[in-house]
């Protein structure tokens, strides 16, 4: 457990000097730019770059990119002026629900259209759950994001186009909003996570039905249910949680899409914001910051690994 | 073979099975593929796609950038067969032009990424004492958050380098460069596992007997028992990557204005989806159809190649 803590923070660090590294070496400084003005004189050049420390040797300038990174200090934002990490605190909350209640549907689906898909191999619902599944993954999110507005938003009139940052949940009415402007950006991901955790949940399924231990359930008298739920299920999951660990990244960046899409206020529109700004402290800072949060679930998919599967220790 | 152990199940079939001549390995996963119907689908409709993209430009001699305002945001008639955007250009033309440029990505993103990571994977595979420090390097990549790396690197070095090759090469390079440095881990991961378990065979010893050298030996002996596995990711890849230059150039990241990528189109369209949807629905019809076959085509070929396929 510790090792596996231990593994991250150096991760982290190598992360924080490859971002560092690229703004560095990128040809489109924005100081650089900044610096190389003709109508800015020698000294107002100098002073601007003792003010952002750009005169120091590069390894004392990554020194303290490191230490403030660590300290989660990214300094101030180009365009606001305020800083970098209050914009994220801001946005990270809007982020973490969307992909967090996606994920919560995606396995409340996905478990049971997967057990069904795998008990009934070959039969018509298998095709139609396969079908399904195979749709869901090939449909990338923007796609199904568009399709979404032009059903639900201009065909049927039922949900609101763009979400309203400034609502706030006071009583039933605009808790009814809350859920309705919430709709579409969880479906669109819930439907890419659904699709991919049925196809996981089917493939382990399959693999464990003809093992030894479930004839064995079988034989004593287990009822089918108690074999498929008590005994085939449990031992499928475990690889699926490792299946959606190595699925993260690709989550985080439905995130950006949907958020996008939809104008959720979350960290992947300040992203794109940030970046189609030149707003280099803000992009800079949620590289970062979308690194920690994969290596942080690969990090939780490991421990629940662990906690799943007794055979596995780390020591 | 089963035959040998069950020889009482020997019927007609089987022993006529037994008798065929021989059959290569290519002409062996060509008559398993043959018989995958999606599969056989996906082939039949990325063929379409990609005659129409090649041969499309001399029938639909339309220019794309043609403006006419009389003909804006008009759905499907005869002289628009896919409609027009708010610019009145024809979506047919545009829509073919960018199904060039889409697919190319998706074929050299992931040639790129395919010989990256057989490169690392096999030195990794190989080679006992590379193998450390390249997996924590795969693995390092692989804990990044592709898509807003994708975006951030694109940003960065776009203007240095559209500026050097001019701007469409320019774009072309970038893209297919990142989503290639992004992507080949999987590639590097896997040619590893199947070197690990190779290079302790039979075969390898005896070329290693004769005297091949590592170089002979990783090439002409090991590489080409690891090409089918590859090529069934290779094949998944670049529907991957044809989705990733999509997304890109969807959230107006991707090929400047003047190229419309099939996902740039739909970023044009994206805020007039309620006066033109055929504006977004024909870039989107031609992704998925694209991806959807290609992704068929590869399970097609995961299956024909698989040498524990029962028949």
């Amino acid at each position: 457990m510790v090792r596996r803590l231990l593994i991250a923070i150096p991760t982290l660090v190598v992360i924080a000097l490859a971002i560092y590294l690229m703004l560095a070496t990128a040809p489109s400084n924005p100081l650089g730019a900044l610096a190389n003005d003709d109508r800015i004189s020698a000294e107002t050049r100098i002073r601007i770059m003792q003010t952002y420390g750009l005169d120091k040797p590069p390894v004392e300038r990554f020194y303290s990119w490191l230490t403030a990174v660590m300290r989660l200090d990214f300094g101030d934002s180009f365009m606001s002026h305020s800083p970098v990490m209050g914009l994220i605190l801001l946005a990270l909350p809007n982020t973490l629900a969307v992909v967090g209640v996606a994920y919560i549907v995606g396995i409340v689906l996905a478990i049971p259209i997967g057990i069904l898909s795998a008990t009934k191999r070959y039969s018509v619902y298998d095709m139609f759950a396969t079908a399904f599944a195979y749709t869901g993954f090939t449909l990338p999110t923007f796609l199904t994001g568009t399709l979404f507005l032009m059903i639900f938003t201009f065909g049927l009139h039922w949900l609101p186009y763009a979400y309203d940052s400034n609502l706030q949940v006071r009583d039933l009415a605009s808790l009814g909003q809350q859920i309705k402007q919430s709709v579409m950006p969880i479906m669109v991901l819930g439907l890419f996570d659904t699709a991919i955790l049925t196809r996981y949940v089917r493939a382990e399924m399959l693999e464990h039905l003809p093992l030894d231990y479930v004839r064995t359930a079988r034989s004593k008298g287990l009822r089918e249910q108690g074999v498929i739920l008590g005994h085939v299920l449990r031992n499928s999951l475990i690889p699926v949680v490792t299946l959606i660990a190595l699925g993260i990244p690709t989550v985080f960046g439905g995130a950006i899409i949907t958020e996008t899409i939809f104008r959720v206020p979350g960290i992947g529109q300040l992203l794109i914001n940030s970046i189609s700004t030149g707003d280099i402290p803000v992009a800079a800072a949620l590289l970062f910051i979308f690194s920690v949060l994969v290596v942080a679930f690969n990090l939780v998919a490991d421990l629940l690994y662990a906690v799943l599967d007794p055979r596995i220790k780390y020591a | 073979m089963a035959t040998t152990e069950a020889p009482l199940a020997v019927t007609a079939a089987a022993a006529a099975a037994f008798n065929r001549p021989a059959r290569s390995l290519w002409a062996d996963t060509w008559f398993h593929f043959r018989r995958h119907r999606l599969a056989m689908a996906g082939v039949i409709i990325l063929t379409l796609i990609v005659l129409g993209v090649i041969v499309g430009p001399l029938l639909w001699t339309v220019p794309i950038d043609v403006y006419d305002f009389a003909e804006r945001m008009k759905g499907p008639s005869l002289a628009h067969p896919f409609g027009t955007d708010d610019n009145g250009r024809d979506l047919l033309a545009r829509i073919i032009f960018g199904g060039k440029i889409s697919l190319a990505v998706g074929v050299a993103a992931v040639a790129l990424a395919i010989s990256l990571g057989t490169f690392v994977g096999s030195l990794a595979g190989y080679f006992g004492r590379l193998d450390n420090p390249l997996m924590r390097v795969t693995d390092l990549f692989l804990s990044l958050p592709v898509l807003p790396f994708l975006l951030v690197i694109t940003f960065l070095f776009r203007q240095g380098i559209e500026s050097t090759l001019g701007l469409e090469l320019g774009a072309f390079v970038v893209i297919v460069t990142v989503i290639a440095g992004l992507t080949w881990m999987p590639v590097a991961r896997l040619v590893r596992a199947s070197f690990l378990s190779l290079k302790q065979k039979e075969f390898v010893e005896a070329a290693r007997a004769v005297g091949d050298p590592d170089m002979r030996i990783i090439v002409r002996h090991i590489l080409p028992n690891v090409l089918s596995p590859v090529l069934v990711a290779a094949t998944i890849g670049v529907g991957g990557a044809i989705i990733t230059e999509s997304t890109l150039s969807f959230l107006g990241l991707g090929f400047p204005p003047d190229f419309p990528t099939w996902g740039r189109v739909l970023f044009e369209a994206k805020d007039d989806l309620d006066l033109a949807p055929h504006w977004a629905l024909f870039p989107g019809l031609a992704i998925f159809l694209t991806v959807l076959s290609i992704n068929f085509i590869g399970d097609g070929l995961r299956d024909a190649l698989d040498p524990r396929r029962v028949s």
